[in-house]
């Protein structure tokens, strides 16, 4: 088990890593608990050598969630930690970890396509209920408001204003 | 003070006509839309100062020695100010949604039927080949591409049809929705998509406009100049070596020639030679051919929903008429309004890009199809 501190926009998080295997890792980070397997892209040495990938534990998964990682293709490449946003499963797969607080389904919002955060316009405590604006989204050039999934309080907001982020990337944490 | 003189003082009074009134008022109408409703203002905002200033009595910004006529022989008379608009274009445009979604461009594709549904109409009423074609190309919902292949086919229609064009384009918001929103269910718009993030190598980046010159170039000869310029301008903006150049082309050059093409247009708005049934006419089948473009797009989005078990989000059809990027901002807006957790927005700018490229190509089939040389 090792331990690491990692700070993205003067966040700071804690991160514990476990080896299970050569290339299999199961990190822990705000309590959740995600296998990760690295993979080599031999191709992609010169820029990425190493892609976290989301090991699902469940039998029915199809793929795990590639975490972001420094791209030079993209416009404006600020790759978050990968750490940071390993644990963020898209919307669409299957859960790669249930949450330690057991908040039954939806209890973070993830980023569905790319873009910067214009505004974020709750702070970490307020109670929302389903369908208020927690921010706002650009994309290709169009403001896309997020709004929370399901009633509860804000716990974490893991992004700043003027933060790039990847598809998938977690933004925020909520408790019922 | 002799009669002379005060025939002289009196001159601009004297000379007001009827025509020249109502294009005022339809000129501060533009005005009125761009600064109020916020609608295409960069386009509408010239435009409608240039008819304001062509119509007032005895202008002397028209005619011979006229500013505006200047501006319009500069760029307008020549296809230049298109062309150049388009070197802006590409290099605003990202084609990184359509290169992860390939299966994007026959959207583009289908988002044409328009342009040929509204030529044969237009021939139907009575408009020549070279007008039909022009009129049609309305359909293409791309105002550089309208200009240019109206200017090389009809000189005599390319003010009412860049008018519509333009005016139809800003109307996109509200023109697509109830289209959209009568072909399609409740459970259709709210299909989901899942986001494909294929990370596009910059190599493809580069390769695509490349790609796209050559091989269109040498189908459709006739769009060379259109897809060139659109495919140079994202050249630059992707090969990521000339960023002042792709700065330039996408803010000073667009902006400044957008300036001088709304003026030139509005400017040839000149009353007498504009109000009449054909201009009535371009009008409403402008419209026309917006609708019937919309139409298509979702009808083969349908149809590509039908062939992919009910996993592809319908709506996406109609981003590929072109309008770039208004029609995929629609698009996302109108799922939304079923599902607010709805993102199709990448999706729908695939299909928009592959709606842009296909606009040109459709232009250029166009003017093989009228022999325009």
């Amino acid at each position: 088990m090792r331990r690491y501190t990692i700070t993205v926009n003067d966040t700071t998080k804690v991160v514990d890593v476990e080896a299970l295997g050569a290339d299999t890792f199961r990190v822990q980070l705000d309590g959740r608990l995600v296998d990760v397997r690295l993979e080599d892209h031999r191709d992609l040495a010169w820029e990425a050598p190493i892609t976290p990938a989301i090991q699902s534990r469940r039998a029915s998964a199809t793929h795990g969630v590639v975490a972001p990682s420094p791209d030079p293709a993209a416009a404006a490449p600020s790759a978050p930690a990968p750490a940071a946003s390993a644990g963020a499963p898209a919307p669409a797969a299957p859960r790669a970890a249930a949450p330690a607080s057991g908040g039954g389904g939806r209890d973070k919002m993830t980023a569905p396509m790319p873009g910067v955060i214009l505004t974020i316009d709750q702070g970490v405590g307020a109670q929302v209920k389903r369908g208020d604006t927690v921010m706002v989204l650009e994309a290709m050039k169009m403001k896309n408001e997020l709004k929370a999934p399901k009633d509860g309080v804000i716990a974490e907001i893991y992004v700043a204003e003027g933060a790039q982020v990847k598809f998938g990337e977690t933004l925020v944490r909520f408790e019922a | 003070m002799s009669p002379e003189t005060l025939h002289y003082l009196l001159q601009g009074v004297q000379n007001v006509t009827w025509q020249s009134l109502v294009m005022i008022a339809v000129g501060l109408l533009l005005i009125w839309l761009a600064v109020k409703k916020e609608y295409e203002p960069l386009l509408l905002l010239p435009i409608g100062a240039g008819a304001v200033l062509a119509n007032l009595p005895l202008s002397p910004m028209v005619g011979e020695h006229g500013a505006l006529t200047v501006l319009y022989n500069m760029g307008v008379g020549n296809e230049l100010f298109p062309l150049l608009i388009f070197v802006g274009i590409g290099a605003m445009t990202d084609f990184g949604p359509l290169l992860e979604n390939p299966k994007m461009v026959l959207l583009g594709g289908a988002g044409q039927f328009g342009i040929f549904l509204t030529l044969l109409l237009a021939l139907f009423l009575g408009f020549n080949h070279n007008q039909a074609a022009s009129i049609g190309i309305i359909g293409a919902i791309d105002g550089p591409t309208s200009i240019y292949v109206s200017n090389k086919l009809a000189p005599e229609l390319v003010a009412p049809i860049t008018v519509a064009a333009y005016s139809y384009m800003s109307l996109v918001p509200i023109i697509m929705p109830p289209i959209m929103r009568a072909l399609t269910t409740a459970k259709e718009r709210a299909i989901k998509m899942p986001y494909t993030s294929r990370e596009i190598s910059q190599r493809t980046r580069i390769l695509f406009p490349i790609i796209v010159t050559i091989v269109v170039g040498t189908l459709v000869p006739f769009a060379t100049p259109l897809i060139g310029m659109l495919m140079l301008g994202n050249l630059m903006r992707e090969s990521k070596v000339v960023e002042r150049l792709t700065g330039a082309a996408s803010n000073e050059l667009a902006n400044i020639v957008t300036l001088f093409l709304g003026l030139a247009i509005g400017s040839t708005m000149v009353g007498a030679s504009f109000i009449n049934v054909s201009t009535m006419l371009i009008l409403v089948l402008g419209l026309v051919a917006f609708c019937l473009d919309t139409v298509m797009g979702v009808l083969f989005g349908k149809l590509m929903n039908l062939f992919s078990g009910g996993k592809f989000n319908p709506l996406i059809g109609a981003a590929g008429i072109s309008a770039f990027p208004m029609a995929a901002r629609v698009v996302q807006r109108e799922a939304q309004r079923e599902n607010f957790d709805n993102f199709i927005l990448m999706h729908a700018m695939g299909a928009n890009a592959a709606g842009q490229v296909a606009s040109v190509v459709a232009g250029g089939v166009l003017l093989a199809l009228m022999g325009a040389a």
